[in-house]
């Protein structure tokens, strides 16, 4: 208490000693008093009290003594907007003085007083200054606008600044040009209508002021340049003949956005020789930049990683530059790793290979992981270089490094995948290594290597047992491996591994809360105990090819961030709307690509490969007997694998399983941990075996657009408070799902994210993170996500897609299920001439062909109705015929990906019967197709 | 652009904090600092917390930070904070700590005029001089290693500049500066990077040069400077069999744009006062070494290890290279290690961290020193990762008044009544200079 007390005294006593000093005549004293009273402000200090005393020393001409009352009414004038108003009129007297240099001062300041009501004061000034004959004036100005805007962005629009500034383009001084493109470009962000447009009138003027402005300015420019989309080849060549001298600059941020530039309009040429020229120029000083300070490197490297992913020829014969320097920073020298990976080829990977063995000796554990591991991926990427790898992670095996050990037997293990058959004489080596592990992923690659190469391995049985005996405590990445592995031996070698299957099962499903590891553990169980060579084929069929994709960015969001070389987006390799808040949203930008940074939602993300593998290896030889299993797991497996999913249309036998077929207890026999086993989980509900399931509920379209019946997918009261409603549409050639999300949860959001898993229909969505519009509380917002049918496949055929949403902020979860309507994927160039129609009727086998009749339950109709009405869903009239008291009319129909579909309709007079016969090459979805007529013809859809 | 330009010193108090768009809390600072102490590893150069981006570097063991909610090129800012502290190297003749404090209204007044609502303005001394009113204070120097190292941003020099250099560019109050104040000095560093492989074959040898000048010019009188060499721009000049220097990429400062003329060798340009680099240029093939390093290794039982390093200094007997450092990793199973050298010191071998340093004060051109180690290693280790574990041995050297590209400045005439002092120095030296072993 009393030192706070003493405190105090002394800083009272010292206030008033400034108040005393600011009150003085002379200049000097008062100069020595304003600068305590900052010094004062600096260290934290407030000094807001003298508010009214500093202001008045404002009136003098000292610029010294002014310009540090400036910077003193600027750092406080927020906090007391009563009393700034004092100093409206200074300003504004100031704001017409003679002197340039206090002109300049009085805007720039006024502009940094965030105060609502003192902008309308500074509008006239501001207006003056803009027009200055001083440029230092009108640089200054042009600056102030984007001040303006940030507290009143309305005022700014309707006193027509923005004109004045993008006349400002064409002014003589480039420092006021480069502040007016700044300032536009920074209003140009945040403002919902667009303020700076490049066209070819302000381009030239842009491009005569890049040569003389300061280095600064040439960035801003720079970048602007960027928002202009050349019209034709030449305007882009002569563009990037102007902006390549930039590429010699001194000054990183120039050459950065330079390239950037370059980037974008070599898309536009057309000469390959020109494109071949300038990717010659941009690669000297794009590796000059890795002399330069280390965190410049760091930048370039970011960068670089980009343009050789982009576009690999700049680089690459530079790979000696990427070399790590022993003293490099840590962050630098990952970076050099990850861009070796990419440049390396069959010509260099020699060289390359010794390299990283150096680096595989160094100290730093972090880095010495790394490189292990890009020795593994460089043989899978080199096919040729797969044996010199081998040889050297054999090498770095014999040094019983621990962690080198470890690092080299995960990548072993993906070069077994990669090159199967080729390597498996090295096995014992790694057996040898095998108590050194103990890291869970290292243990995971090593488990995997015993059971899929079990039949090799004399005493694999005695490996995966020593493993079994601590299965409780290990990580659950290996007990799921392990139990894999002793399933696969226990299939090779049953005598072997009877003992450890059952124990494993047991432990797996009845010991374990890892929901995860229970699945898989009774997916395993019911396999075995129903058909032992079912299982077999499932559990060891042949896994697909790995490529090496590690590094690799989609090429959506590559182009993304190529676009945004040199700013932060580039370092941190995020779509720049994931960490800066104020961007425009959806609005101006549309649809955004996907966040690559998987590791935010573990939940739906497959990032274990090996264990995805699996996943889709029962799925490819999936037999009756395992989809039986899996339809009853469907609802807790739906959340973590795709593939386990879609498996639902097959024939169901929803009785007591088959009885032990292995000398297994049957879990569900023993009624144990299996809880959904007696209650019909809801979606078995719709049985595929009746088509019953696609009985859809007569709402999902009405008319042409995208204006749909939404079904509510998820209640507030299941989605944290957010209300999801949406359906499938098909408008202008586009299948979008149209979804509307109500918040309700209290929080605002502004993004979500949006997952399909693999489905029979091969719909995913374009882009899977979204921007909304920010959604305030008990707001509502429609979106449209496109969606595109190029996806994987899975058979048998389930009309039900299950999807995964996250939204953020608040990084909640949901989970829901919706029937995809057939027709939107029905193609608007369906339509088939009468030749092409006959002949593709008789290439499809006949066996191929359907009929079925169907109901009309429409009140009245009329064969053109009905026919208008097919046409309208790209179901094409191709001939109508009439004949007698019956008349036949053939369509065709073609799905987006490609499936055609050839009907007759026959309509008899008098009758509310249609005859439908249709062919197909697609047998699978015939049944959905004969559905979705049926609903079609009624307008139920 | 950015919100907020901030200096901290070592221990995270703040030194200068400056505002430019009011759109972020004050407390970033604490942020900052929390978060680097909350790593321990190198943190990256730029990062996100919360949504607010935070650029910095660290210079004279201070960090200069950028805090930024918008979408900004990092590249940008990272000159930006280079110059910034170059600017106030100039104005307050030294970065210290000490100085910023004394000086914080000039830095401020000179923050003021350099960025503007976060965007920068004008960073060249030359324009700044005219806004910029509150006069230096300088300090004095009373313990030269403070201060002295401040020609080149990096760390340790040995080379130091003169001391005469270190003084503010800017006087404002009207005073005339004293006639010596006349003068320019010019540095060529030439920092080379050089790997050489186990069997002495040269992977990498690469030099980047760059020309810093520091002008005291009164007036802004033209210079042109004349090399003796013909600089030949671009590798595909190598395969074309061209003699003289082949520079794979240069760049020049905003003075000099158009950099050196082709038929002369001549550069004209007019220097703005203090301190800038002129000129840079990058090497990638040279194939001059200035030392020469020959490793030999031998086991004559399972718990020794010889190692003898022969260190022969390649440049001429009229010039002398500073203080070398060689650092020879040891291997992790080395228990003891006794060495005797033909230098005048002994290598120095510190057991914490199983290196083995030798140190040599001067060495003159076409010399030889030799390093003879024997190692007591644990008997259970074994030789094959013993000799991984061995290397790779790193130089660490400074050499005055010689550049191995061999790129001279042969004249430099000043416009002008009196000729200025001219001072033209040449300095090698290496941040990475490794033998594998």
């Amino acid at each position: 208490m009393s030192d706070s007390k003493y405190f105090q005294t002394t800083k009272k006593g010292e206030i008033h000693e400034l108040k005393e000093e600011l009150l003085s005549q002379k200049e000097d004293k008062k100069k020595e008093a304003v600068k305590k009273v900052i010094a004062a402000m600096t260290v934290g200090k407030d000094v807001s009290m003298l508010f009214t005393h500093v202001l008045n020393c404002m009136q003098t001409h000292n610029l010294e003594l002014k310009k540090l009352v400036y910077l003193y009414v600027m750092n406080y004038a927020k906090n007391h907007p009563d009393r700034a108003i004092l100093a409206v009129n200074t300003f504004q007297k100031d704001a017409s003085d003679p002197n340039p240099l206090i002109r300049a001062l009085a805007v720039r300041t006024m502009g940094c007083i965030r105060v609502d009501n003192i902008t309308e004061y500074l509008c006239e000034p501001l207006r003056f200054c803009l027009k200055d004959q001083d440029p230092y004036v009108r640089k200054t100005a042009a600056v102030c606008v984007a001040k303006l805007y940030d507290i009143n962005p309305e005022l700014v629009e309707n006193q027509g600044f923005l004109d004045i500034l993008n006349d400002m383009l064409g002014d003589s001084n480039p420092m006021v040009v480069a502040n007016a493109v700044a300032s536009l470009t920074e209003i140009d962000e945040v403002s919902k209508t667009e303020v700076f447009m490049i066209h070819a009138g302000n381009l030239a003027k842009l491009l005569a002021a890049l040569n003389e402005c300061t280095e600064w300015g040439q960035v801003f420019i720079l970048n602007a340049l960027c928002k202009y989309t050349p019209r034709d080849s030449r305007e882009a060549e002569s563009v990037c003949e102007r902006v390549a001298p930039r590429l010699q600059h001194a000054n990183s941020a120039v050459v950065l956005s330079a390239v950037k530039v370059l980037m974008k309009y070599l898309n536009t040429v057309q000469s390959p020789d020109f494109v071949k020229m300038y990717c010659k120029k941009m690669a000297p000083p794009l590796v000059t930049l890795l002399s330069k300070e280390p965190e410049i490197q760091f930048l370039g490297l970011r960068n670089i990683n980009l343009i050789v992913q982009k576009r690999p020829e700049i680089l690459q014969y530079e790979m000696k530059v990427f070399f790590c320097k022993y003293n490099d920073p840590i962050y630098v020298k990952m970076e050099k790793l990850e861009i070796m990976i990419m440049l390396a080829n069959e010509k260099n990977i020699d060289e390359v290979l010794l390299e990283f063995k150096e680096y595989a000796t160094e100290v730093d554990v972090e880095f010495v992981r790394k490189a292990v591991r890009a020795i593994g991926r460089c043989a899978i990427k080199i096919e040729r270089s797969s044996e010199r790898c081998i040889q050297v992670l054999l090498d770095l095996i014999q040094t019983k490094v621990n962690y080198v050990v470890q690092e080299a037997i995960i990548v072993i293990k993906d070069i077994f995948r990669k090159y199967p058959g080729k390597y498996e004489g090295i096995i014992a080596t790694l057996c040898a290594n095998l108590e050194s592990l103990d890291e869970p992923e290292a243990k995971a690659s090593m488990i995997w290597i015993i059971g899929e190469y079990a039949e090799r391995i004399d005493n694999a049985h005695e490996l995966l047992g020593s493993f079994l005996e601590s299965f409780k405590d290990e990580s659950s990445q290996v007990q799921l491996q392990l139990l894999t592995s002793i399933v696969k031996l226990f299939l090779k070698r049953p005598k072997d591994a009877q003992q450890m299957v059952q124990t494993v099962l047991n432990m797996s499903t009845q010991e374990s809360d890892n929901p995860d590891l229970r699945d898989r553990g009774f997916v395993y169980w019911r396999l075995l105990s129903t058909d032992f060579e079912a299982a077999k084929a499932v559990v060891l069929s042949e896994k697909p090819l790995i490529t090496d994709t590690t590094s690799q960015l989609d090429d959506l969001l590559l182009n993304e961030l190529v676009s945004n070389i040199s700013t932060l987006s580039s370092v941190y390799h995020k779509p720049p709307e994931t960490f800066v808040a104020k961007l425009k949203g959806l609005n101006k930008r549309g649809l955004r690509v996907k966040d690559e940074e998987d590791d935010e939602e573990p939940d739906y993300v497959d990032d274990d490969n090996l264990h995805n593998n699996h996943g889709n290896n029962n799925n490819q030889h999936g037999g009756n007997q395992q989809q039986h299993h899996q339809q009853n797991q469907q609802q807790q497996q739906q959340q973590r694998q795709g593939s386990l999913i879609d498996l639902g249309l097959g024939d169901l036998d929803l009785g007591s399983p088959a009885g032990s077929s292995g000398g297994f207890n049957s879990p569900y026999g023993s009624g144990g941990g299996y809880p959904q086993q007696q209650q019909t989980p809801p979606q078995q509900q719709q049985s595929p075996s009746d088509l019953s399931f696609l009985s859809f509920d007569g709402q999902q379209q009405q008319g042409g657009g995208p204006q749909v019946q939404k079904q509510i997918l998820i209640g507030s009261d299941k989605g944290q408070g957010i209300q999801i409603s949406g359906a499938f549409a098909r408008y202008n050639g586009r299948v979008s799902l149209e979804l509307t999300l109500l918040n309700l949860s209290g929080a605002p959001m502004n993004k979500f994210k949006i997952q399909f898993y693999q489905n029979s229909f091969g719909v995913a969505p374009v882009e899977p993170i979204l921007n909304c519009p920010a959604v305030d509380n008990n707001q509502s917002v429609d979106v449209s996500v496109p969606i595109t049918s190029n996806g994987q496949i899975v058979q048998p055929l389930n009309t039900a897609i299950n999807m995964a949403m996250m939204v953020l902020p608040s990084q909640a979860k949901f989970y829901f299920q919706m029937t995809f309507p057939y027709q939107v994927l029905f193609n608007e160039g369906g339509q088939l001439d009468r030749e092409n129609y006959l002949s593709m009727w008789k290439s499809i086998p006949d066996q191929n062909e359907r009929s079925k009749d169907i109901q009309i339950r429409l009140q009245q109709f009329d064969v053109d109705s009905i026919s208008r009405r097919l046409q309208s869903r790209n179901v094409f009239e191709i001939v109508r015929r009439k004949a007698q008291n019956q008349e036949m009319c053939c369509y065709s129909v073609k799905t987006d990906n490609s499936i055609y579909f050839l009907v007759q309709l026959t309509f008899v007079a008098q009758s509310r019967v249609v005859r439908c016969e249709y062919k197909s090459p697609a047998v699978d979805f015939m049944p959905l197709f004969e559905h979705t007529i049926d609903l079609l013809i009624n307008n139920q859809i | 652009m950015f919100s907020q330009l901030f200096i901290l010193n070592y221990k995270g108090d703040t030194i200068i904090f400056k505002e430019y768009r009011h759109d972020l809390n004050r407390n970033t600072p604490d942020l900052f600092f929390r978060h680097l102490l909350s790593l321990k590893s190198d943190v990256e150069p730029c990062f996100n917390l919360e949504g607010i981006n935070y650029i910095y570097i660290k210079k004279r063991e201070m960090y200069f930070v950028f805090t930024t909610m918008s979408l900004v090129s990092p590249s940008l800012a990272f000159e930006l904070l280079n110059r910034i502290s170059k600017i106030i190297q100039d104005y307050t003749a030294s970065l210290t700590e000490e100085a910023i404090r004394f000086n914080f209204t000039l830095i401020y007044e000179l923050l003021d005029e350099i960025m503007d609502f976060g965007h920068p303005q004008s960073t060249s001394t030359e324009t700044l001089k005219a806004f910029v009113f509150t006069p230096p204070h300088t300090i004095q120097l009373n313990q030269q290693d403070s201060i002295i190292d401040n020609l080149i941003n990096t760390a340790t020099k040995k080379t130091v500049p003169q001391k005469t250099a270190i003084r503010p560019i800017h006087q404002p109050s009207q005073i005339e500066t004293q006639a010596d104040s006349n003068e320019i000095y010019v540095d060529l560093w030439e920092h080379i990077t050089i790997l050489l492989a186990s069997n002495g074959n040269v992977i990498r040898n690469e030099i980047s040069g760059s020309i810093v000048m520091k002008s005291y010019l009164k007036g802004n009188p033209v210079v042109s400077m004349g090399f003796n060499q013909v600089l030949k721009i671009g590798s595909h000049h190598r395969a074309a069999g061209h003699t003289g220097v082949i520079v794979d990429d240069c760049n020049f400062h905003e003075c000099a744009p158009e950099g050196i003329k082709d038929e002369t060798n001549v550069m004209t340009f007019k220097p703005p006062q203090g301190e800038f680099t002129l000129f840079k240029y990058r090497i990638s093939q040279s194939t001059y070494l200035p030392f020469m390093v020959n490793t030999h290794i031998e086991t004559p039982s399972k718990s020794k290890m010889d190692i003898v390093i022969r260190l022969r200094s390649n440049f001429s007997a009229h010039v002398h290279s500073n203080t070398i450092i060689i650092t020879i990793p040891l291997p992790k199973s080395t228990l003891s290690c006794q060495s005797t050298t033909t230098s005048a010191l002994n290598a120095e071998y510190k057991g914490n961290e199983k290196i083995l340093q030798w140190t040599i004060k001067r060495m003159n051109g076409s010399a030889e020193h030799v390093l003879r180690a024997s190692l007591t290693v644990d008997s259970s280790s074994s030789e094959i990762s013993n000799r991984k574990e061995t290397g790779p041995i790193s130089l660490d050297f400074d050499i005055p008044n010689f550049n191995c590209s061999n790129i001279q400045i042969k004249a430099m005439t000043i416009q002008g009544r009196v000729p200025p002092i001219r001072w033209v120095r040449y300095i090698t030296e290496t941040k990475s200079y490794v033998c594998r072993t």
